[in-house]
């Protein structure tokens, strides 16, 4: 696994939990959570740069999901954007935003 | 074909706009200070010499200080622009904040500025020159001028730093009735140094530790969460994760007003400060910007006095938190405020806790009972029955006695001042003092019928 995707992915769950530019904790906890179950060589201080680094870009979340064309890694952007959104209880607009990750990727799974 | 006009503002007129953009005196020199803070000056001290013939203030600090260019650029009215993103620390927004806030309180401002390994500079900004001129005219002061002006205060020995001197100031109100220069700017320092202590206690503890001098005198920061007296609480805290940084949110709840010490009390305001202060405490940068009230995400009560919510902020946000030019005031973006609400309910419940506490405490006193009605939502003071010394005087008492004794036990609790002991108890509640009332009672009573005596 090339770990550069991985921080696709986050950015894509940022992307998903962040809608309104803020991330809670409650969020960023079960995103590193989640990739850390999955992948656990993913450092904190990667993911917290890959964090940073998503509010510095301008990128849209259809711009993020153009990026991952592994469809395990799909699969798992997928469940992972779900666990960490409504971990604080899914808004209106996080709901949204996952529907839209969904539909994207659905066509191709 | 259009074309285009040049329809700059009338400087006379601009100037009379910018002088009323809303300052208040300690809001004013706050501005000043968050200039001192981004320059990283460790010392800032207040000057307002008394016994001159025209009041003047200045600040002074031992921060970066300016170079001849920069003081020039850094006079120049929106020498920032907002959009840009600003160093973390950094204090300012849209490069206005300095002069703005120097029209407000006087007609001339002049800055003294020296950067390490430049000579000492100075500008002065002179409201009149502006209004005869009717020009943007920025005077520069020579080296001699500079040494020989009469409020320097920024020593040529110093490495560097930078004086802010108002003059001719507007701040003081004088009408014919009014108290006279050095009263009223006496009273006016005496608030500048309590918000001062209040907006900037984050920077005068810790590792952002900085000194805040008034004529010399130290002044002590203001904790409004009283996070070291025995009793506070604190609640839940959480960050969140956004563009520059994070937003962190930290709950406190006071400890009750008769644990509180006195002195602590008396500078967050009296009991009647910590009641109307209740709410949410917004830092920018560490800098205070809004010290309580809930902006319109929970009511004012009695029972929630002791709930603080402190939110600290980075500069990066401004544009979402719509920070204005005074730095004063800011909108709740609707993601904070739907975040916020989470934290409401915590630290309010356990503030009504520790006054619903207090108030059972009350209820076990053996004189009077509390009933509280849930049905008919009616709560009523009444004279304990059960009371042993009442039985036993009930028991030794006639007929007659016994009927006089129920009607004034009955009419003693409906007189109860209830109004009156709720208001001293909001505003004043450490000067209200039951201990020695027997005493009083006795002696009134002894008097009163040594009295009749005499007359029969």
């Amino acid at each position: 696994m090339n770990i550069d995707n991985l921080d696709v992915v986050v950015k894509v769950a940022a992307c998903v939990c962040g809608k309104d530019g803020v991330i809670s904790q409650t969020e960023e906890e079960a995103i590193l959570a989640s990739i850390s179950s999955e992948y656990p060589s993913y450092s904190l201080k990667r993911f917290n740069q890959t964090l940073d680094d998503f509010f510095d870009d301008d990128l849209q979340l259809e711009d993020y999901l153009e990026q991952i064309s592994d469809l395990n890694l799909k699969v798992f952007t997928i469940k992972l954007c779900e666990f960490s959104a409504s971990a604080d209880g899914l808004d209106i607009k996080e709901n949204i935003a996952l529907h839209k990750v969904k539909l994207i990727f659905g066509e191709e799974l | 074909m259009s074309h285009f006009s040049d329809a700059s503002p009338d400087p006379k007129s601009h100037i009379k706009t910018l002088m009323r953009i809303g300052y208040t005196m300690p809001s004013a020199v706050s501005d000043i200070l968050d200039n001192s803070i981004t320059a990283n000056a460790k010392n800032i001290e207040i000057h307002s010499l008394p016994g001159l013939q025209e009041s003047n203030i200045s600040i002074l600090d031992d921060g970066d200080g300016m170079s001849p260019n920069e003081l020039i650029h850094n006079m120049r009215i929106g020498c920032k622009d907002p959009s840009d993103e600003r160093l973390r620390g950094d204090l300012g927004r849209f490069g206005s904040g300095m002069k703005t806030a120097s029209f407000s309180q006087a007609r001339r401002l002049t800055v003294i500025s020296k950067k390490e390994g430049e000579p000492v500079c100075a500008a002065v900004w002179d409201i009149d020159r502006i209004e005869t001129e009717n020009t943007w005219c920025l005077e520069i002061l020579d080296k001699d001028e500079i040494e020989s002006h009469p409020l320097l205060l920024l020593s040529s020995t110093k490495k560097c730093g930078t004086q802010v001197i108002w003059e001719k100031l507007s701040c003081l109100n004088k009408t014919n009735h009014s108290l006279d220069d050095e009263t009223i700017l006496a009273s006016t320092l005496s608030d500048l140094g309590d918000y001062i202590s209040l907006h900037f206690h984050k920077f005068m503890d810790g590792k952002n530790k900085r000194s805040f001098t008034i004529n010399n005198a130290q002044l002590q920061g203001i904790d409004p969460f009283m996070t070291k007296s025995p009793g506070y609480q604190e609640g839940r805290s959480e960050k969140l994760r956004c563009k520059g940084g994070h937003i962190e949110i930290n709950t406190h709840v006071l400890p009750h007003f008769k644990r509180m010490e006195s002195t602590p009390l008396e500078r967050l305001g009296g009991a009647n400060g910590i009641v109307q202060n209740q709410g949410l405490y917004i830092y920018r940068e560490n800098r205070l910007i809004n010290a309580g009230g809930w902006l319109g995400l929970a009511k004012t009560s009695q029972l929630g006095a002791l709930a603080r919510v402190e939110v600290n902020v980075p500069s990066s946000l401004d544009q979402e938190w719509s920070t204005d030019v005074k730095k004063a005031s800011l909108q709740l973006p609707p993601r904070i405020k739907k975040e916020l609400r989470k934290f409401l309910s915590d630290p309010i419940k356990r503030s009504k806790r520790v006054y619903t506490y207090r108030g059972k405490q009350d209820q076990a006193n053996k004189y009077w009972n509390i009933k509280e009605n849930e049905n008919d939502k009616i709560i009523s003071y009444q004279i304990s029955s059960e009371n042993d010394s009442l039985t036993d005087l009930f028991r030794g008492a006639s007929k007659e006695q016994k009927s006089q004794l129920i009607k004034y036990l009955g009419q003693l609790a409906e007189n109860l001042p209830l109004n009156h002991i709720y208001q001293k108890m909001s505003e004043s509640p450490r000067e209200i003092d039951q201990e020695n009332v027997t005493d009083a009672l006795l002696e009134s009573i002894m008097s009163r019928v040594f009295e009749e005596e005499i007359n029969e």
